[in-house]
């Protein structure tokens, strides 16, 4: 029985022939789509939002662009309309890929229907060689991109995505999965500035084993709307969970950053730092889960979150979420959110710096602190450069 | 230079400055003393273009012109500096960049070209060794975890960047020990010329050991009840302010 939308109505005659896909859409129809009570979804009515924006048979050829590439030596993979076209992708060096049939996922809604939908799996095996950058130009009404990425013990990547919908109303549902294996280390960052007409559901799930590390850095500017749900499970020990994130939003955009991670075992840690910053009707969500097992003593978990509002339209909901069942833990969490400080408007001006130009240099200063780890120049400097846009 | 006439001042309906009239003109140091509370960062905070209060009624004219009607960096480019009483701490913004930025915008809306690097970092040598901070201050963020005198000595450091035409020290000297308050009233000294000016907002007499003020003025409730020469600073630190409140309470 296929409940209350229509949206899973229109997309059943697309479920894949695969037993996994098959499998996932009958558990989809059976959990249902996000309703308007969610919890999870609570502030992101997102099948509301779809059901009205996206024409699911919307149909157009992509524009890919080479332009839109980053000009950085490493790996290239492109997905049109969520397969990999592997004449415009480029392999540098030892990483080697494999195209499979979609196997079990996550059990969350929107998961469970990329499972159902994407039809395979690109999986990428770690080699010596880095970066590695994943591209999707969507043009269609819905794409479900999925990608497994495996690092092997000791090895490490550095993956790099980006997403551009050419055409409007369309709706990407990405799932990417990370196996981080004992002693391996990923860095994975993502610049998100789409459009006005932009809407996406992007998953990130990573399975960090011993020693392993796991970076995400996530960067957003504008689009109707963008949902990230980060998932990280620290199943080994001594592994670390590191999380950080800027969103920058003016005019309509919505953005919900839905983060969890899980402290399985002992002597594991995260850390984790969203900022936002909001301007016009902007609204930004931001909901951070930290779960620390029984058996994870000794674990460190570090979370804030902090947010400046320009403007009285923007609306900000922020909700750190701790669940502790180990005694032994350092845990700590922390949200503010306020207006640009006046007396350091005042300060600067007094100075004889403008009131625009101190408002961006506050703003800057305060945006900067979430770029501190990202490794890949290129991605600093785009960021950098679309902070000063956007401020100035 | 400048010329403040029965200026009137509130927020949130508080009468704070109750008429002030005040001349200063180039090459002279005026001290404004008195206790807590009379309104001397007030007076301070206006001329800076401090905008939380309202002026509701007078007049200040800086060389000519119509000093209230102009922003708070129009006030910068043409001269005025405020060195606060309670420097702002600004997290991921350092010395170093905020001088840079304020420099080369006040350069910029005279006309002139920016500083390129190397004559920047010629001017930050020069005036660091002039009040005797070091680089490693000025690369940290602004304020942030510095010690009272850091933050005094950090904003006479800026005053020296910035060559102001009239500098407004606000309590300069609160929360110095007796060789940074040498430091900074050298400072200071070495800045003085015969085209600027300098107003010396404090409470104690012992900074003008060092800075000799050519007038003194007590400010008191809102108001300039007494001005005098030097000796009148040496009057107050001996009598202390209650002779004066009495003279008011009398009148
Ligand atoms: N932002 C403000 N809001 C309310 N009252 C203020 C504010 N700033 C100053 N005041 C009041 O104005 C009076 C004068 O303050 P101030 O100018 O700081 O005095 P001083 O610098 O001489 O100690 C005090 O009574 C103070 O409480
Ligand atoms: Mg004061």
């Amino acid at each position: 029985m296929i409940k209350e939308y229509n949206m899973l109505r229109s997309l059943e005659g697309r479920v894949n022939e695969n037993t996994s896909s098959r499998e996932a859409w009958k558990m989809l129809t059976e959990i249902g789509l996000p309703h308007k009570k969610s919890e999870t979804y609570k502030f992101t009515p997102i099948v509301l939002i779809l059901e009205k924006n996206i024409d699911w048979d919307l149909n157009s050829k992509s524009t890919f662009c080479d332009k839109k590439l980053y000009a950085a030596k490493g790996s290239h993979f492109i997905f049109i309309n969520g397969v990999l076209n592997e004449k415009l992708s480029q392999v540098q060096g030892d990483i080697s890929f494999a195209i499979e049939d979609v196997k079990e996922g996550r059990h969350d809604p929107l998961s469970l229907l990329n499972t159902s939908l994407a039809s395979n799996e690109l999986v990428i095996t770690s080699g010596t060689e880095s970066p590695v950058f994943i591209y999707h130009f969507n043009s269609v009404g819905i794409s479900n991109p999925r990608v497994r990425i495996k690092v092997k013990s000791g090895e490490s990547i550095q993956l790099i995505e980006k997403l551009f919908e050419t055409n409007e109303n369309t709706f990407t549902n990405s799932f990417i999965h990370f196996e981080v294996a004992e002693n391996a280390f990923v860095c994975h960052s993502k610049v998100q500035n789409y459009n006005s007409s932009t809407y996406s559901h992007e998953t990130v799930a990573a399975n960090v084993e011993n020693n392993g590390r796991f970076y995400n850095n996530t960067f957003s500017f504008e689009g109707a709307l963008t949902r990230n749900n980060l998932i990280i499970n620290l199943n080994g020990q001594n592994c670390e969970g590191h999380m950080y994130g800027l969103f920058l939003l003016d005019k309509k955009s919505h953005i919900d950053n839905n983060t969890t991670v899980d402290h399985i075992q002992p002597n594991s840690f995260s850390n984790e730092l969203y900022k936002g910053i909001l301007d016009e009707d902007s609204t930004g969500v931001f909901n951070g889960k930290i779960y620390v097992r029984q058996d994870a003593q000794k674990t460190n978990a570090f979370q804030s979150n902090n947010n400046i509002l320009l403007s009285e339209g923007a609306t900000l909901h922020t909700k750190p979420q701790l669940e502790i069942w180990a005694d032994d833990v350092k845990c700590s969490h922390g949200c503010t959110s306020g207006q640009l400080d006046k007396d350091a408007i005042f300060y600067l001006r007094s100075r004889g710096i403008d009131y625009k130009a101190a408002k961006a240099m506050l703003l800057r200063a305060f945006a900067e602190e979430t770029l501190e780890h990202v490794k890949l120049e290129t991605i600093k400097h785009e960021v950098l450069d679309l902070i000063n846009q956007k401020l100035l | 230079m400048i010329s403040i006439k029965n200026v009137q001042a509130s927020i949130e309906d508080k009468e704070i400055l109750r008429g002030i009239d005040l001349e200063v003109n180039t090459g002279e140091v005026h001290a404004i003393m008195g206790p807590n509370g009379s309104g001397k960062s007030t007076l301070a905070s206006i001329l800076a273009g401090r905008e939380d209060y309202e002026i509701t009624s007078g007049s200040v004219e800086y060389f000519g012109e119509d000093l209230l009607k102009f922003d708070p960096e129009e006030r910068a480019q043409k001269g005025i500096f405020l060195a606060f009483q309670y420097p702002v701490e600004i997290p991921g913004v350092s010395t170093t960049n905020f001088m840079k930025t304020a420099i080369n915008k006040i350069r910029e809306s005279r006309g002139e070209k920016a500083l390129d690097a190397v004559n920047f970092l010629n001017l930050m040598k020069e005036k660091m060794k002039l009040v005797d901070i070091d680089q490693s201050l000025l690369s940290r963020s602004l304020n942030e975890g510095f010690s009272g005198g850091e933050k005094k000595r950090n904003e006479i450091f800026q005053m020296a960047m910035l060559e102001p035409k009239l500098a407004i020290l606000d309590e300069t000297d609160s929360g110095l020990d007796i060789d940074a308050l040498k430091i900074v009233a050298n400072g200071v000294n070495k800045l003085k010329s015969k085209n600027n000016a300098t107003i010396v907002v404090t409470h104690y007499q012992r900074l003008l050991d060092y800075i000799a003020p050519d007038f003194v003025h007590v400010l008191y409730k809102g108001k300039i009840v007494k001005s005098g020469d030097k000796n009148l600073a040496l009057e107050l630190e001996e009598k202390g302010y209650d002779w004066i409140k009495e003279e008011v309470a009398l009148v």
